[in-house]
């Protein structure tokens, strides 16, 4: 009894510690960099809590979402939304980015020739901002590596 | 526990302790060693990704490298580890699959697919779906034949690895048979797959100058950084064939190729052959024409010695390029009022040199300090005569005034500035 005891003792101090690191993750939350200005209205010095847990497949379109471009401090932390999942096509027609066919919620019209449309490749999303300076229209559809996690908050 | 020692005794259960401690302290060890090791690999693999989206592929090779040594049973590291321009790497991409679980196998065979249709090499491995679709036209394109066009279904979306380089290929196809259609369909579909490549500025002018939507202004915008980097040559090769693909944006892509490498033909079509030099000043004048068109104009005007005319144009200009231009013309057409305005410099003021008076002429050479030749009519005033202007006579800078009869004291003057003031014995 005394053994059973101890092992569920043990077994409620891993689900804890598990259940921690998990609730850590879904809590993390990202600051926005002072002067990020790609989502209009994003307030700076505020900060926005980052589900870090949500596997690549459960994204979905309008999800706003934080994602990464690189290493330096400038593009190490970005906010869009999705616009566009693996399998769906966009395209520029008139300025305006279209997804399969329909215009794109957010983002601003744009000065480039009618194009596309092209598939989204497989891992890869359409995120979109509304200045268009670090969203896929300047570095591309992103692959899954970039991104940090799913934020519910954008203005 | 007191059944225990009763049915095993103290020795025995104290040893069957001692290896059940020992086992869980090696499996600890095990346990720490490996986790260590996947959290070196997970962090470098972290740092391979995020290189590779900065784009830079020598810190993504090398952090790859590290997390293909901790995480050998991870497809990840070991693709952004391997060399795919190097046609030699097949080696190392059949050692990738062949230690790797079956269920990261695919994502591996993709690209060794990809790596077979790059190099041209044999025996390629067969895929399906959606990127079997873009080997084929890989293969097509290669061989120069016509591609069907490319159709996908949203269940099964393109590896994106072969999908930007189907559309690179698809982009040269079409620019090297100057196939204006396919030209601006694949330069756009270039434009939307790579958008942080390097030459994507490149692509995105050609897709926006087949675009008849886009202004001529945004075009122009676009091209200044293009005409002055370290690809301005290319651009030039780009913006010859733009002419001969969009003869009607002709007038706008001519004036961007630079004038010391513009051939004959280039020129004589920007300039506008069939009008003369005062039709197209006009005109340029009148529609507020290009920089670098005024600026050809100018360069016409002072060759066929037409000052009026670069002088109207370069006046047209905004600062800073219209000081610059009114000094070039003001030197060329040797207008030292001008000039001397432009700078204030005592450098740019005619002045008498060698003044010799000689039976019934007087000579000398009129030339500024700058070794400017004044290009304004001497007056030159005897008491209250006006000599007549036959009298005078100009040879370069030297200047020969016959005086006649009259005789008292004379002043001689080139624009505002006198030059000369003294009696004639």
């Amino acid at each position: 009894m005394e053994f059973l005891r101890q092992l569920v003792l043990y077994g409620i101090l891993i689900a804890v510690f598990w259940g921690g690191i998990v609730l850590m993750k879904s809590l993390a939350r990202i600051d926005v960099p002072v002067g990020y200005s790609d989502v209009r209205d994003l307030p700076e010095y505020s900060s926005y809590r980052a589900d870090q847990t949500v596997r690549f497949a459960n994204y979905r379109v309008g999800d706003g979402v934080c994602y990464r471009l690189g290493s330096d401090e400038d593009l190490a932390i970005n906010f869009g939304w999705v616009a566009g999942l693996p399998g769906d096509s966009f395209a520029i027609s008139g300025g305006r980015i279209l997804i399969n066919g329909k215009p794109a919620v957010h983002g601003e019209p744009v000065e480039i020739g009618d194009c596309g449309p092209v598939p989204i490749p497989r891992d890869h999303l359409f995120i979109v901002t509304d200045q268009h300076q670090r969203d896929s229209l300047s570095y591309g559809t992103l692959p899954a590596s970039a991104l940090i996690g799913r934020v519910g908050e954008l203005p | 526990m007191s059944s225990f020692i009763e049915a095993f005794g103290h020795r025995r259960l104290g040893f069957a302790f001692h290896v059940i401690a020992a086992i869980c302290g090696i499996s600890a060890a095990y346990l720490t060693w490996t986790a260590t090791e996947r959290w070196l690999g997970i962090y470098a693999l972290d740092k391979a990704q995020v290189a590779a989206l900065a784009g830079d592929f020598r810190a993504m090779h090398d952090a790859a490298k590290d997390a293909s040594d901790y995480l050998p049973d991870l497809a990840a590291p070991g693709l952004l580890a391997i060399d795919w321009s190097d046609p030699h790497a097949t080696p190392a991409i059949e050692r990738l699959i062949n230690r790797l679980p079956n269920q990261q196998r695919p994502f591996v065979e993709t690209m060794q697919a990809l790596h077979h249709a790059m190099h041209q090499l044999p025996n390629s491995p067969s895929l399906s779906g959606s990127d079997e679709q873009l080997l084929k036209s890989i293969h097509k394109t290669r061989q120069g034949l016509p591609t069907a066009p490319l159709e996908f279904v949203s269940s099964d979306p393109p590896s994106a690895p072969i999908w930007g380089f189907v559309v690179q290929q698809q982009f040269i196809a079409a620019w090297t048979e100057a196939n204006r259609n396919a030209i601006r369909k694949t330069a756009g579909n270039l434009r939307l797959a790579m958008p942080s490549h390097p030459e994507q500025r490149y692509v995105t002018f050609i897709n926006n100058a087949l675009t008849p939507d886009i202004k001529n202004n945004v075009l122009v915008e676009q091209a200044k950084p293009l005409s002055s980097d370290v690809g301005a040559l290319a651009f030039t090769r780009i913006l010859r064939q733009l002419v001969t693909l969009v003869p009607e944006r002709s007038a706008l892509f001519l004036p961007l190729i630079p004038p010391d490498i513009r051939t004959p033909a280039e020129n004589a079509a920007l300039l506008g052959s069939d009008k003369t030099l005062e039709q197209l000043v006009t005109s340029a004048l009148k529609s507020g024409t290009l920089l670098r068109t005024v600026v050809a104009l100018i360069e016409r005007s002072l060759t066929e010695q037409r000052y009026d005319l670069a002088k109207q144009l370069a006046a047209s200009l905004k600062e800073p390029e219209r000081a610059t231009w009114t000094r070039a013309v003001a030197q060329a057409a040797g207008d030292l009022t001008t000039l001397q305005q432009l700078t204030l410099d005592a450098g740019y003021i005619p002045t008498a040199y060698g003044l010799q008076h000689q039976g019934n002429h007087l000579r000398f050479h009129l030339i500024s300090p700058a070794g400017i030749a004044p290009s304004a009519a001497v007056l030159v005033r005897i008491g209250t005569e006006v000599i007549a202007d036959e009298r005078i006579q100009r040879l370069g800078s030297l200047v020969n005034i016959t005086l006649g009869e009259q005789r008292g004291p004379v002043v001689i003057t080139c624009d505002k500035f006198t030059i000369y003031s003294g009696t004639i014995p």
